[in-house]
């Protein structure tokens, strides 16, 4: 049985598992990729699976025609763990992380106004994140009397997740000064960071 | 928003350095005039890459408040 699987503008792993899963039931399956490292991936798949590959490119997309060997195909426990090279863009959400409340490493002057002004410029660039986590000082951008406040606030109003570290607010005593977002701990703040497909650090 | 009518609610001050605006950042918080630094915006273009947002309305008092020559004030523009 032959089965096609059409794999163009799909991100890692996308490609990979998609072609394993025709692969556990079809003799001889064609992926077609648009980008040079799904066929990579999926020759590398290929291969460990004893299946012999032939690439072809064409006008609108590279086709791998690949023929199973002897042995049945199976989904393993690594295989469901695919990795994506880094560079690529992953699934998973955009963080904004922000360590600190200066932009970047010099005079406080300088850094606390470029902050300022990085959160009145990000109202109006895209893609937007899907979560902001301030922590350490940067929870002082959170709190009265930030000069970056109103801005972050818009941002919140707009749907973005708004984090700060409850133990940095503590340690600065600002926990009552918090005014948008919400206290978060290390638990959130680890899981958050550890499941995005991309983290800013500013 | 381009024009220059009366009711554009915002106007930036633009600056030959980013000390001048700093300076100028002191002055207004001084005197209570609302204001905030940002980044000058794209379709601007300044020496500077710092700008402060002023109200329109007080675009007068500014200008007294900061003289263009001492204080390096590329000039006032509507936001």
């Amino acid at each position: 049985m032959k089965q096609t699987v059409d794999a163009r503008g799909l991100l890692c792993p996308q490609p990979v598992v998609l072609t394993l899963k025709a692969l556990v039931s079809a003799d001889e399956v064609v992926t077609i990729v648009d980008n040079q490292t799904a066929v990579e991936n999926v020759t590398r798949l290929a291969r460990s699976k004893g299946c012999a590959i032939a690439i072809d490119k064409k006008a609108d997309g590279i086709y791998l025609t690949i023929h199973k060997g002897d042995a049945p195909v199976e989904m393993t426990q690594a295989d469901a763990a695919v990795t994506c090279p880094s560079g690529e863009p992953a699934a998973g959400p955009l963080v904004l992380f922000v360590p600190s409340d200066c932009f970047g490493r010099g005079p406080e002057e300088l850094g606390e106004r470029l902050m300022g002004a990085f959160f009145h410029t990000l109202r109006d660039v895209e893609p937007k994140p899907a979560t902001i986590v301030f922590m350490n000082t940067g929870v002082k951008l959170v709190v009265e009397g930030s000069r970056a406040l109103e801005d972050i606030r818009a941002l919140a109003d707009s749907g973005i997740e708004v984090l700060a570290c409850g133990t940095c607010l503590g340690y600065f005593k600002l926990m009552e000064k918090l005014s948008v977002g919400r206290v978060s701990n290390m638990f959130d703040i680890a899981s958050i960071l550890l499941k995005a497909g991309k983290i800013v650090e500013l | 928003m381009s024009s220059c009518d009366a009711e554009t609610p915002y106007g930036v001050v633009l600056f030959r350095s980013v000390q001048a605006a700093l300076a100028a950042e002191k002055i207004l918080a001084g005197e209570k005039i609302a204001h905030k630094l940002i980044a000058v915006p794209r379709h601007i273009s300044s020496n500077c890459g710092f700008c402060l947002r002023i109200q329109w309305a007080d675009r007068e008092a500014v200008e007294r408040l900061l003289p263009a020559e001492k204080l390096g004030v590329e000039g006032i523009v509507p936001l």
